[in-house]
């Protein structure tokens, strides 16, 4: 035990930090890369068309992934947030606000995503229904939390400030959810059967979507680690290390 | 001398910041006024036949009770934080959530209820079904308090930014957004003869808890913010 | 509209990899821009008292 704590606190010390994710951070998008080239060259070459929807539904392949990705992300920044919060661990306020951005990047592939294999599906680009408007709100409050870590001079608190945000974000995503399914079910608009095929798929059709899937975690996992070396950097700039890192990057 | 009690607190913030309004009494009526020019745009953006504008009558009262409701957040501390007084609040023995609770209930006396009550003007220019109004009303009444509870813990992590501009507004429309759907959302239920007591039911739950958390949030997102 | 189907399939995908590509590599040169912040300062102020190891 003595020893995970040691490295624990050993990898929250800024130099210590910026060595730990300029070393992993290759990997991991490495490893996305590959995962995501294999499981797209699956979605569009291997896998059958459709029956009902045709070529299209391979739009699915990255959609649903991206969308998977952009909630468990929030609940991702959520809880780094909390901690840091909590436990005011510096490094957790790093992760939480470094999480933000790519949260958001996944939440605008699902929407844009979503929005391009709307039209050809449901001759719409957009659904005012219970999923895309919380994906909406959700994206919003990615956006929040950014503009809001941008907004505090303060590095520290506006850290700590983004990090409130998000777990007040946190709380209000199944809210938003709950209330437009009500709104939805209430107005009972038309039930759009967006993943029909989704509950139902076969395995020779579900694998590229299990690589797509564990691609976006690790892409996650690797844009994490390099924007949570670059706020560490900008946090630390004045110090000795992050002088020599520069003089010797030179 | 012991901190004095919780009831001697609250009546002092309470008589303090009604104080302040009155000073700025002026002020006041900007709510009113914005929530009444906003009301007025919808038909002249949209033309004035009553068949078309009533179904969005409701919708479009509780966007105008929001949208000045969210002009009027800025200033719930901005006057303290600029004099100083802020401080004053965070180093009280006093307990924070409690003055914040007061503040919140200030503000929405003096800025959201004044709009409220010329709901029925509203609606009534925008040609709301007569038999709706109560309904309307009632979604109001209940949902407004979460609105300022909300909005105050949000304000509460702006406050001190000298050019926040649209940001606050930006922070907390998201938030907002399950108060609107229930609260439109009722009138929606009640137009179309469906029961609305279930949205209101959840208004009202939905504000007490507000009421509890907020004023706790709210006083640790400005030790946060104020830091 | 079967007709256009490939082209939606590519700007989905072709959307998403823009995103993606974005998302890698705007904080890198964020990186660099803050190491060669930091040098510039070091040239233009050195330091006396904590000098560059």
């Amino acid at each position: 035990m003595n020893a995970l704590l040691l490295w624990f606190h050993r990898t929250g010390s800024p130099p210590h930090f910026d060595r730990f994710t300029a070393r992993w951070m290759p990997w991991c998008f490495g490893l996305a890369v590959v995962l995501l080239i294999v499981g797209s060259w699956g979605a569009l070459f291997m896998v059958p068309a459709d029956y009902k929807q045709g070529e299209v539904f391979r739009i699915l392949y990255i959609h649903v992934p991206a969308a998977w990705s952009a909630m468990f992300i929030f609940v991702a920044m959520a809880v780094q947030a909390f901690i840091a919060l909590v436990w005011r661990i510096k490094a957790c306020e790093t992760l939480a606000v470094a999480s933000a951005p790519v949260g958001a990047v996944f939440a605008a592939i699902t929407l844009i995503t979503g929005s391009i294999w709307g039209r050809p599906t449901w001759g719409t680009w957009w659904e005012w229904d219970p999923r895309l408007t919380s994906m909406l709100v959700m994206f919003f409050l990615y956006l929040g939390v950014i503009a809001l870590h941008n907004a505090i001079e303060d590095r520290r608190a506006a850290a700590r400030a983004a990090c409130f945000l998000a777990l007040v974000g946190v709380v209000n995503v199944p809210v938003v959810h709950f209330s437009v399914h009500w709104w939805n079910s209430l107005h009972q608009g038309e039930t759009i059967q967006l993943l029909s095929a989704e509950s139902r798929m076969h395995y020779s059709m579900l694998w590229p979507l299990l690589l797509t899937t564990l691609a976006t975690k690790f892409w996650y996992l690797g844009s994490l680690l390099q924007r949570a070396r670059v706020l560490n950097l900008e946090n630390e700039s004045a110090q000795p290390w992050a002088r020599a890192l520069a003089a010797e990057s030179r | 001398m012991s901190t004095p009690s919780y009831r001697r607190i609250a009546a002092a913030q309470l008589r303090r910041d009604l104080a302040l309004v009155w000073a700025r009494r002026g002020d006041a009526l900007q709510p009113v006024l914005f929530a009444v020019m906003v009301a007025s745009l919808f038909p002249l953006a949209l033309g004035a036949e009553p068949g078309k504008l009533a179904p969005l009558a409701a919708g479009i009262v509780w966007v105008c009770v929001l949208l000045a409701g969210v002009l009027g957040l800025d200033a719930l501390y901005r006057s303290d934080a600029e004099d100083g007084g802020l401080e004053q609040m965070l180093l009280s023995p006093a307990p924070l959530a409690l003055l914040v609770a007061v503040r919140v209930l200030v503000h929405w006396l003096t800025t959201a209820l004044p709009v409220i009550l010329i709901a029925p003007l509203l609606a009534e220019m925008l040609a709301l079904e007569r038999s709706l109004l109560p309904v309307l009303m009632a979604s109001l009444l209940l949902g407004s308090p979460l609105l300022s509870l909300v909005g105050a813990v949000i304000a509460a992590l702006t406050v001190g930014l000298r050019r926040s501009g649209m940001l606050l507004p930006l922070l907390v429309m998201p938030l907002y957004v399950p108060v609107l759907v229930f609260g439109a959302g009722s009138v929606a239920a009640a137009a179309q003869g469906l029961d609305h007591g279930g949205a209101l039911l959840l208004l009202a739950g939905g504000g007490i808890l507000a009421l509890v958390f907020a004023p706790l949030a709210a006083a640790a997102a400005l030790r946060i913010a104020h830091s | 509209m079967e007709h256009l189907h490939p082209w939606f399939i590519a700007a989905a995908f072709g959307v998403s990899a823009v995103l993606l590509v974005a998302d890698a590599v705007l904080p890198r040169i964020k990186f660099q821009s803050l190491l060669r912040g930091i040098l510039l300062r070091e040239r233009r102020q050195p330091n006396p008292e904590h000098p560059t190891p």
